[in-house]
């Protein structure tokens, strides 16, 4: 049956009915995963140009790479990635439920506005100096109980929504939200469990210490990798490429065993950040069996989001935005066989502290993580402003290959880069002492750091670039243009 | 009474692994029972079933 035919038996069926929903919260964070994600490209590009000119450091403590190196971590992940989780799941559940926002406005307004303020104390934390100095974690404790708070109401919010559903069954990308929200809670309060110095002060220390310590941080890290940036962004995955598509997914059951073999395996998969350390081998070993066995999962997922195209390809070449949610799909693909392989402790040996893992980082970070994002948000904008039509689907297509080379040269450079590092450090002369000094290796890697940097620049235009055509599509221009799909020689493919 | 189940968990705790596996698998088989596959295929269709107010 196709789509239509779909709607039309649904509607003679009784089972559509009109909704009103809650569209104006999603349109604050639509304009806010816009804005930081600008935000947070900038600084990156910033922040690689400082490590290849250190004098772009500038000799002030607020802008030392150290202090904001955090400020475009969280930009990306909490502020770009989180505004884009919180803004697409409060959409997909309605749509799905078919059930208006529960709480309504008020409390979405509060979600809104309190994960606004939460990004910007955070950030200010940093710049000050204010960190916990765990990766990923570093707010301090009254930042933490503050989004505590937020995160519990957007809960409410999100299975309030849910309990009111018209759809009897709860649709899959919900389960991987869902996934999202309850974990990430979890792991916020375990690994931030501190004692502040006192309460008027910001400092704080850890409930936890020493191996425990780096193990509770490193079950946060990477599950904060695996529910904040994985099931978070499928739930993006199993909604929008569906309905960008106009066909149904490829198959609702492997995503609901894709769901549960992520659920069962990544909750353990932490120990491989400390490889050959004081960890205990059993565990390290433990983490490194499960990131390898993580390898299943994810490319059975990746193969139900790139076949919901089966027997469509052809929209590939005419749809841009369609382009990069398969993309961003085929990057999950790409960095999370990329990822086992790192885990494997004798891989590990030679690629940890090196720049292959800034590599790995920013193939799952722009390839999938971004540019599902940005696809979400071509689809949104358009929906949410109620325009028939994007201001320009070259521009689209501009931003996607302008970002595409980018995200290319930057995990080549980082490759090479990283190899480079791990086998400098790695090499002893003929008495056995160490080949190479620290600074010859810094020496070796500046050309990788400026191509890098180049890569990142090339990202930051395209996002520029979707500011405006979305920006001119809100306002409702459309552009004067050849759409691809009237390319008299286009074949569908087969 | 208590002292058996006390055994009993010592002895069945460290197959951890096991009893996860079987939840598991006992999910796939659930999910990939023949019988089920046309409320599967249906669940599928659920985002093209949403029609707005306003739209």
């Amino acid at each position: 049956m196709s789509v239509a035919e779909v709607a039309v038996a649904d509607a003679a069926a009784g089972r559509t009915e009109a909704v009103a929903y809650n569209e104006r919260i999603i349109r604050y964070f639509v304009i806010a995963t816009m804005f930081w994600g600008v935000a947070a490209f900038a600084v990156g590009v910033l922040i690689a140009l400082q490590l290849a000119y250190p004098v772009l450091n500038l000799g002030l403590e607020w802008t030392t790479f150290g202090r904001l190196r955090p400020v475009h971590t969280s930009a990306a992940i909490f502020a770009f990635g989180g505004n884009a989780l919180l803004g697409t799941s409060l959409y997909v559940v309605q749509r799905t439920s078919r059930a208006s926002l529960f709480g309504g406005e008020a409390l979405g307004l509060f979600v809104f506005f309190g994960y606004q303020a939460f990004i910007v104390m955070a950030a200010l934390g940093y710049v000050f100096g204010v960190t916990q100095g765990r990766e990923y974690a570093e707010p301090e404790w009254y930042v933490d109980l503050w989004l505590t708070l937020v995160w519990v109401v957007y809960l409410v919010v999100f299975v309030g929504t849910l309990m009111k559903r018209k759809e009897p069954h709860i649709y899959v990308a919900n389960w991987f939200y869902l996934a999202f929200i309850v974990t990430i809670a979890m792991l916020h309060i375990v690994n931030n469990l501190a004692v502040p110095v006192s309460w008027t002060g910001a400092k704080s220390y850890s409930l936890f210490s020493g191996v425990q310590d780096a193990l509770t941080q490193w079950w946060y890290g990477h599950n904060a990798v695996g529910f904040f940036l994985t099931a978070g962004f499928l739930g993006i995955m199993y909604y929008f490429i569906p309905k960008q598509a106009g066909r149904p997914v490829y198959s609702y059951r492997l995503s609901i065993i894709h769901f549960w073999a992520l659920i069962f395996l990544y909750i353990w998969a932490g120990p491989h950040h400390l490889h050959y350390t004081a960890l205990p081998d059993w565990a390290q070993n433990l983490g490194m069996v499960f990131s390898v066995m993580l390898w299943m999962p994810s490319w059975g997922g990746m193969i139900n989001g790139i076949m919901t195209l089966s027997g469509a390809w052809d929209k590939l070449r005419t749809d841009p935005v369609l382009r990069f949610l398969v993309t961003s799909v085929a990057f999950y693909g790409m960095s999370t066989f990329e990822g086992p392989v790192m885990s494997i402790k004798q891989v590990n040996a030679l690629s940890h502290y090196t720049d292959w893992t800034v590599g790995h980082v920013h193939s799952g970070a722009l390839g999938w993580v971004a540019f599902v994002s940005f696809g979400a948000v071509y689809y949104l904008v358009p929906a949410l402003w109620r325009r028939s039509q994007l201001y320009s689907e070259r521009l689209v297509s501009y931003h996607f290959w302008i970002a595409t080379i980018g995200i290319v040269f930057y995990i080549t450079a980082m490759w090479v880069s990283g190899i480079l590092q791990g086998t400098m450090w790695k090499s002893y002369d003929h008495l056995g002492f160490l080949q190479y000094s620290f600074i010859e290796t810094v020496v070796e890697m500046h050309p990788y750091y400026v191509i890098r940097a180049m890569g990142g620049v090339l990202f930051l235009i395209g996002a520029l670039i979707m500011v405006y055509n979305l920006w001119r599509t809100a306002r409702g221009d459309v552009r004067q243009e050849v759409r691809a799909a009237a390319a008299p020689l286009a074949q569908p493919a087969e | 009474m208590e002292a058996f189940f006390q055994d009993a968990f010592a002895l069945l705790r460290p197959l951890w692994v096991v009893w996860l596996m079987l939840i598991f698998l006992g999910i796939v088989v659930w999910v990939m029972w023949p019988k089920r596959k046309a409320e599967m295929e249906d669940h599928a269709r659920i985002p093209f079933r949403e029609e707005d107010a306003e739209g």
